[in-house]
């Protein structure tokens, strides 16, 4: 029988019930079905009611002093950041917030919302409130308090759903709209709340940046093309950490660096020359003389640093080698070529410049040792190491798959080595040792030098992660690619790579994650970071004795808001990438 | 082809000269690790450790006004003693002895460059020469004056080890070690406070349970869930979270009267540099002089302008001045007491209103241990 499967449900069943009725027979289907059902439930439903009391009563309890926490503020922030010099840390949050508004844009995230879907988000964060006031065993103004707002969240959600009613269950509200809702509440919030004149103005106009950029990437949308714009602004990301950097621990003077002397003159002949070279091996008829050019430079690249050179002829050398290799795979047709050489010069410039404001002085005036701590430095650690560490872990990776045994087994020695230690020993060593495999006029600070040991040690893990993905690519796959007459490089950056990478994304979120937290070790090397502040700083204040417990609580409701948020985000990249559906 | 081998091969050569060009041309730069304080003197963090006295045969009073900066080693997680306040600078009884001998030194008490230190980290720091003077309620001892190559200053707080309980449970201030027979009491681990407490309950003859937790705020929370029976730690600590975190006056009760060790705490500085020494200990007994002569940092002018007696006039930089002669200028004290206070005053900034009474650290005039050579 071919019948076809009819849904024969009538309109009046799909039709909405009033919201009332609708709950009572949700809960008498789904929760008391049957007399087992209704038991378990029953019993789930009070352990519920007992916990989050508690959880109430204990964060409401009198002798609670979370007076603490916003009076800390900028201790957790940024620990003994110069006061004077905090405008930084509104930079480069600020630099950050544009950079999300333009993706926000550009990516179209957040599509849009049916009334009624949104009418009931309300109504459960309304139900939430009355629940607050409820249960909690606090103070009679906080229960009032949730009270209200939780009758007022709960009325208007019931009033979206009634208007909304039958006609609206397309989806015709934006989600963006709704978050300029939340962002003018919580400006809103802030101006109510009493905190420093100064940091108000400051997050308003946090706010107002996130909100034009937004704006702005939708323009850039209408002038440029997707591609490009998601292209550039990929790029700037990755050129936002070491200029976030550079705005929190240095100051943009080039006083005392030979400019004029030694950097422009090596930037331009490094385009000029390098970019011919480039020109020349991309262009898909150097051949044999392309490969022995590439291996000169590599050679030249790795040699440069056993003798006296200044670092940016060495950072540019390495540069020039990964050009130099990459080359050949992404060469062919004359527009590839130029495009090379264009990233080329860019790739040139911005080392030219890093290298400028590294070595200048930093103008800062530090109350002791390392300038930024707190929040900031775990998020510098976290997100430098990750990036760091992708390359790296991916190349680990493909060596440890590679045919050729010498890669093979440098990488899975490296592998096993690190994955071997605890990242507490790798801390520690790096801080003690990385100075001494690098020439003697560099001297990194511990961030740095934190910021590597992370990097190093999370690419041992993520190179296992990544060889799971290329290990579960059909054989088809590699075969296929090889009768189409690509090169090995070229098949594994354009078919098995891509595809190996997205199989792991909920492997690779799940390493983020604990990165992220992870990098709370930095503490014993004497970084004070988020947690340190949150454990040992903050607590011992004379005025803050007692405050444990507070601050613990909202060193964890942090860190729970950031890798939920990772993870959330992890969710909707599968969704759309089509993990484990195709 | 081989036209093009050759071109591409001088590419890479030509790229290789300029490179080795710009590097035989003397330009090479070293990153500059120099900070230059709002107040206009430089300061230099000298990565690989700086010389000390004894190492160069010149003393570090002269490289220290010479640098410009004091660096102080100091504790970051000691309630009243040395911690950080809301904005990230160092506070703290310590914090101003550090304070004090940079106004004697270098006639700033902000020219101070902290540098927070554990326990362990402490004495390999002022060995090392990375800190000028450790001041991290450090308690004298014969093994580290003796073997570790510490030299103490005067102790400037007299503590003692003490055991806090609850009244509740039948303690008061008259019990003594015996009575905590079976208890189970919690320290913070890696201390002399574990190894005292338990000489000292061996001695009384009672048996009970040591608990150790990694801080003393984690100690405490045990104590106040009940975890713990009673806690140990030197008496100003107890007494200072007696009265902050006691739930009721009267709930806590801190024992025995003569506390089970003695803990002299106060700064060190490294063996074997008596004109550094001399000038970090008389830092010191300038703030205590000034507190027995009546000075203070709010009558310090009218003092200096119209001394009393001739031992203020001496104190306070006037004629037949003593300072000069230790190579600090003739002011040093008076920058002291103007820009930190006399000793009593510190006391009260830091100590008292966390509820330490002066107790042992009075004035030996008013029955205290705290006493100094005269001026003069």
């Amino acid at each position: 029988m071919t019948e076809p499967f009819v849904n024969e449900i009538s309109e009046s069943e799909v039709a909405p019930d009033k919201p009332s009725a609708g709950a009572i027979r949700w809960a008498r289907e789904n929760l008391f079905s049957t007399f087992f059902n209704s038991v378990l439930s029953l019993l789930m439903l009070a352990l519920i009611v007992v916990f989050v009391r508690g959880l109430l009563s204990y964060v409401f309890a009198e002798e609670r002093l979370w007076n603490v926490i916003p009076r800390n503020m900028k201790l957790y922030w940024t620990e003994a950041y110069p006061v004077a010099e905090m405008t930084r840390t509104w930079v480069s949050l600020g630099i950050v917030l544009v950079l999300a508004g333009l993706s926000l844009a550009i990516w179209k995230v957040g599509g849009k919302t049916a009334p009624r879907q949104f009418g009931r988000t309300l109504t459960s964060i309304g139900i939430t409130g009355l629940v607050v006031a409820l249960l909690a065993d606090a103070p009679s103004g906080i229960r009032v308090g949730a009270a209200a707002v939780g009758a007022v969240l709960f009325l208007a959600g019931q009033a979206v759903r009634m208007m909304a009613g039958e006609r609206f269950t397309e989806e015709t509200i934006h989600i963006r709209s709704v978050l300029l809702g939340i962002l003018l509440i919580i400006g809103v919030i802030v101006w109510i709340l009493p905190i420093e004149t100064g940091t108000k103005t400051s997050l308003t106009i946090q706010g107002v940046l996130l909100i034009v950029s937004y704006l702005l990437g939708g323009v850039v949308l209408r002038v440029v093309s997707e591609g490009l714009a998601r292209g550039v602004l990929v790029g700037l990301w990755l050129l936002s950490l070491p200029v976030v950097y550079l705005v929190v621990q240095r100051a943009p003077v080039t006083a005392g660096v030979p400019v004029m002397s030694v950097f422009l003159p090596s930037a331009v002949a490094f385009i000029v020359l390098g970019g011919g070279l480039l020109w020349w091996m991309s262009s898909g008829k150097a051949g044999e003389g392309g490969r022995l050019a590439a291996g000169v430079v590599v050679i030249a690249a790795l040699g440069c640093w056993l003798v006296s050179m200044p670092m940016l002829v060495r950072f540019l050398l390495l540069a020039l080698a990964t050009f130099a290799l990459a080359a050949p795979t992404f060469g062919g047709t004359g527009k590839a070529q130029k495009n090379i050489v264009i990233a080329w010069s860019v790739a040139v410039l911005i080392t030219a410049y890093f290298m400028v404001m590294m070595q200048a002085e930093t103008g800062l005036v530090g109350l002791q040792g390392e300038f930024i701590g707190g929040l900031n430095l775990t998020f510098l650690l976290a997100v430098s190491g990750l990036v760091i560490s992708f390359p790296i872990g991916i190349m680990l990776a493909l060596g440890r798959t590679s045919s050729m045994p010498i890669f093979r087994l440098l990488s899975t020695g490296y592998i096993e080595t690190v994955r071997g230690v605890p990242l507490i020993t790798v801390l520690f060593f790096g801080n003690l040792v990385i100075n001494r495999f690098l020439p003697r006029e560099v001297e990194l600070d511990n961030i740095v030098k934190a910021i590597v040991a992370i990097a190093l040690f999370s690419a041992a893990y993520l190179a296992e992660n990544v060889r799971g993905g290329l290990q579960s690519i059909p054989k088809g796959q590699y075969e296929a690619a090889k009768a189409m007459g690509l090169s090995t490089v070229q098949m594994t950056v354009f078919i098995t790579l891509p595809q190996a990478l997205r199989s792991v994304i909920p492997a690779i979120v799940g390493q983020v994650i604990s990165l992220f937290k992870d990098t709370s070790l930095v503490a014993i090397i004497g970084l004070a970071d988020f947690l340190r502040v949150a454990r040992d700083i903050v607590p011992n204040q004379p005025a803050s004795l007692g405050s444990l417990q507070e601050s613990l609580l909202f060193a964890m409701v942090i860190y729970w808001i950031f890798t939920f948020n990772v993870s959330r985000a992890s969710l909707r990249l599968e969704r759309k990438l089509g993990v484990g559906e195709r | 082809m081989n036209l093009k081998k050759l071109m591409a091969v001088l590419a890479v050569l030509a790229l290789v000269l300029t490179a080795c060009d710009a590097g035989g041309g003397g330009d090479e730069t070293t990153p500059t690790t120099a900070v230059t304080p709002d107040d206009g003197t430089t300061t230099e963090t000298t990565a690989g450790g700086t010389d000390t006295g004894a190492q160069t045969g010149g003393s570090l009073l002269d490289e220290v006004i010479a640098r410009g900066t004091l660096n102080c080693g100091v504790n970051e997680t000691l309630p009243g003693f040395g911690s950080k306040d809301e904005t990230g600078a160092f506070v703290g009884f310590d914090i101003d002895l550090c304070r004090a001998v940079a106004a004697a030194v270098l006639g700033d008490s902000e020219a101070v460059n902290y540098t927070a230190l554990t326990a362990a980290q402490r004495f390999e720091a002022l060995s090392s020469g990375s800190i000028d003077m450790l001041s991290r309620n450090t308690t004298w001892t014969q093994s580290r004056d003796g073997e570790l190559g510490v030299d103490f200053a005067p102790t400037t707080y007299y503590d003692g080890q003490q055991v806090m309980a609850l009244a509740a449970d039948g303690f008061d201030s008259g019990s003594g070690l015996a009575d905590l027979a079976g208890a189970v009491i919690c320290t913070n681990a890696g201390t002399t406070t574990e190894k005292n407490i338990t000489e000292a309950m061996q001695a009384a003859g009672a048996d009970f349970t040591l608990t150790t937790f990694e801080d003393f705020n984690i100690v405490l929370e045990n104590f106040k869930s009940g975890a713990c029976d009673a806690v140990t730690t030197d008496g100003s600590g107890l007494i200072s979270r007696k009265s902050t975190d006691e739930p009721a006056p009267g709930d806590w009760v801190i024992f025995p009267a003569v506390p089970i060790s003695k803990e002299p705490l106060g700064p060190g500085v490294a063996q074997g540099d008596a004109k550094w020494a001399d000038a970090v200990n008389w830092s010191i007994y300038a703030m205590i002089i000034a507190e027995e002569l009546g000075v203070d940092s709010s009558n310090v002018d009218a003092m200096q302008a119209s001394p009393p007696n001739g031992e203020v006039q001496r104190l306070l930089g006037g004629e037949e001045e003593k300072q000069t002669a230790m190579g600090l200028s003739a002011d040093a004290f008076y920058n002291v007491i103007k820009q930190v206070g006399n000793y009593g005053e510190v006391f009260d900034r830091h100590l008292t209103v966390l509820g330490l009474e002066r107790g042992l650290n009075a004035l030996w005039s008013d029955g205290g241990l705290i006493y100094a050579p005269p001026a003069r």
